[in-house]
């Protein structure tokens, strides 16, 4: 027994020094709930789907464009983190950084390895569903490909805000998990942001990731013409020319930082 | 070639600094050893000179550019060894690694294979080239890091401990190729624990103690700092438990009269350290008249180890 509590106490200590991972955490189990409960609703309209006419009304089509888009929200937010927590790991950040190849550079080109797999992934994954269960997709491929890019542009800035915030605090940073979060339970991933309260729907209409969803379905399901889909493409196009180079300036700041505290090779 | 001028670096939540006021440079085909106790600053120094670290204070010239102005001028003529093993890529293999890290180096593709195989082969790793690194031996992966940094060419080598860890035969392959770089003029800064390695390789040594560099000079002006000597007595008799008890008595009557500073007794043999005023000739006069058979008597000159733990202490 006494073995089972040493094991009990290695936890309880470790768990309780990631603060924020654990608030976050449970917060996460909340909102996670809060979705199932939406999609509830969604679900016991029964099998007309009034709310996806827009997108044909297929739930099929639906949800698994729901789901890929995720997977990119994902790849954007926390690729650039990522590269830098596993190249601490690795031992291999500092050599990095003390070669001729500027740190933006490095976060860049581990950054699209990245989003080559995730494309890749989803690419299969879509083929294979489409043909598996027949389902209908009118694809304005153009549109959707300007979609996904400025997708995952715009959020990449915010990716890049995140990792030069996670140089400097070693832990995991608010913005990532705010924004996946939000977009899991408000952005229509699962169940159409009509099923969410009044106050929640304007939540919803403000994130960037609501918009750019609605635009790959129009143009993966619909084949919706690039004037249909402009709002949500201008958007895109401005909040990537706004997060990139602030997200930049943000990375370069905490890697300043991190030099000045010594703290570059910590994690 | 390398130049600090009043160094100054504080950790946060730390007390103290850990670099206060250093100030040396070291030139061209010289290997300067900087030897200290553990947390004394020698890796915060090397960091600071491979641009990892910003100092809060002073200057650093690398090569006449300075490290924060020239930040990507002096990368180019930097290489570095940190006393990590796990700096490379564990599933790709030594040739892959270092092809990887020569591009970011900024090697031109049509010259890289080439010089990955020549680095290789200075460290002795060319028939190793394609195994995975994770197979690689702790000898082997610190020849593939003094690969990397030789890759592009520089002029100034910074080495954190590269032979830590390693068996004796790794660690003199990497002393003989430390020596081959001094030959190429090259300069190079070596941060070691290993007394002998620092006593063998170095040109001078800086010894770091609390961030202050408190010393600089070459292996004998260390030793001439303590006149410390040891004599060591080897006797032919054998002590039972009895004569041992006797032989501590004799000891501490040698000690009381022949002004040492310590003495042991192990086995049959028995080290005396003393000083400027110990009085030899009676020790063995006295162990002569009380029945020890001396078979033999040889003097030690003070070791850099002596010195490092007089100055470290």
């Amino acid at each position: 027994m006494y073995k089972v509590y040493l094991f009990f106490k290695r936890f309880f200590i470790t768990m309780i020094s990631y603060k924020t991972a654990l608030i976050l955490g449970i917060i996460s189990g909340f909102a996670g709930l809060l979705q199932f409960t939406f999609m509830g609703d969604f679900l016991s309209d029964g099998n007309s789907f009034p709310a996806l006419q827009k997108y044909g009304g297929n739930l099929l089509s639906y949800l698994i464009i729901g789901t890929a888009f995720t997977s990119f929200v994902g790849v954007s937010l926390s690729s650039f983190q990522g590269t830098i927590r596993s190249e601490q790991q690795m031992g291999t950040l500092e050599y990095l950084l003390i070669s001729n190849t500027r740190l933006e550079l490095i976060l860049l080109y581990s950054g699209v390895m990245n989003f080559v797999q995730a494309f890749l992934n989803v690419a299969i994954l879509l083929t294979v569903v489409v043909f598996i269960f027949d389902i209908p997709l009118g694809i304005n491929l153009p549109g959707a490909l300007i979609a996904m890019f400025l997708t995952i542009t715009s959020l990449s800035g915010i990716g890049l805000m995140s990792a030069g915030i996670i140089i400097i605090t070693k832990i995991g940073d608010p913005i990532t998990w705010v924004f996946t979060t939000l977009t899991g339970l408000l952005s229509g991933v699962l169940f159409p942001v009509e099923y969410l309260p009044p106050w929640l729907q304007t939540v919803s209409a403000i994130l960037p990731t609501t918009h750019a969803l609605h635009a790959l379905r129009l143009t993966l399901i619909q084949n919706a013409g690039m004037a249909e889909i402009m709002p949500q493409i201008t958007l895109l196009a401005v909040m990537t020319l706004i997060t990139v180079p602030l997200g930049f300036i943000i990375v370069r700041i905490g890697f300043n930082q991190a030099r000045k505290v010594g703290s570059l090779a910590q994690y | 070639m390398i130049n600090l001028n009043n160094i100054q670096f504080k950790y946060p939540k730390k007390e103290g600094f850990a670099l206060d006021d250093v100030s040396f440079s070291i030139s061209p085909g010289e290997i300067f050893t900087l030897l200290g106790p553990n947390g004394a600053g020698k890796t915060t120094l090397i960091r600071i000179l491979s641009g990892l670290i910003l100092p809060h204070q002073g200057k650093v010239t690398i090569c006449d550019h300075d490290i924060q102005l020239k930040e990507y001028r002096v990368r180019r003529s930097v290489g570095l060894v940190i006393g990590d093993e796990r700096t490379f890529y564990f599933r790709l293999s030594g040739a892959q690694n270092l092809e990887f890290f020569g591009g970011l180096y900024g090697i031109k593709r049509s010259v890289l294979k080439n010089r990955v195989i020549e680095v290789l082969e200075k460290v002795g790793l060319q028939d190793d080239a394609k195994l995975q690194y994770m197979r690689f031996s702790t000898g082997m992966k610190k020849r593939l890091s003094m690969a990397r940094a030789l890759l592009h060419d520089p002029d100034v080598l910074l080495l954190d401990e590269p032979n830590s860890g390693v068996d004796p035969h790794s660690a003199k392959s990497i002393r003989e190729i430390i020596f081959s770089l001094k030959k190429q003029d090259k300069t190079i800064l070596l941060t070691t624990h290993d007394m002998e390695e620092a006593e063998k390789m170095s040109d001078r040594i800086g010894f770091i103690k609390n961030g202050k560099l408190i010393k600089i000079g070459k292996v004998e002006e260390y030793k001439n700092l303590i006149n410390k000597k040891r004599l060591e007595i080897i006797f032919n008799n054998t002590f039972s438990a009895y004569d041992k008890a006797l032989v501590r008595d004799m000891m501490n009557q040698i000690k009381i009269v022949s002004h040492c500073d310590s003495i042991d007794f192990n086995d049959n043999k028995m080290r005396i350290s003393y000083n400027g005023s110990f009085d030899m000739n009676r020790t063995l006069h006295i162990l002569s008249q009380s029945g020890y058979d001396i078979s033999k008597t040889n003097t030690i000159e003070a070791s850099l180890e002596d010195v490092f733990i007089k100055l470290a202490g």
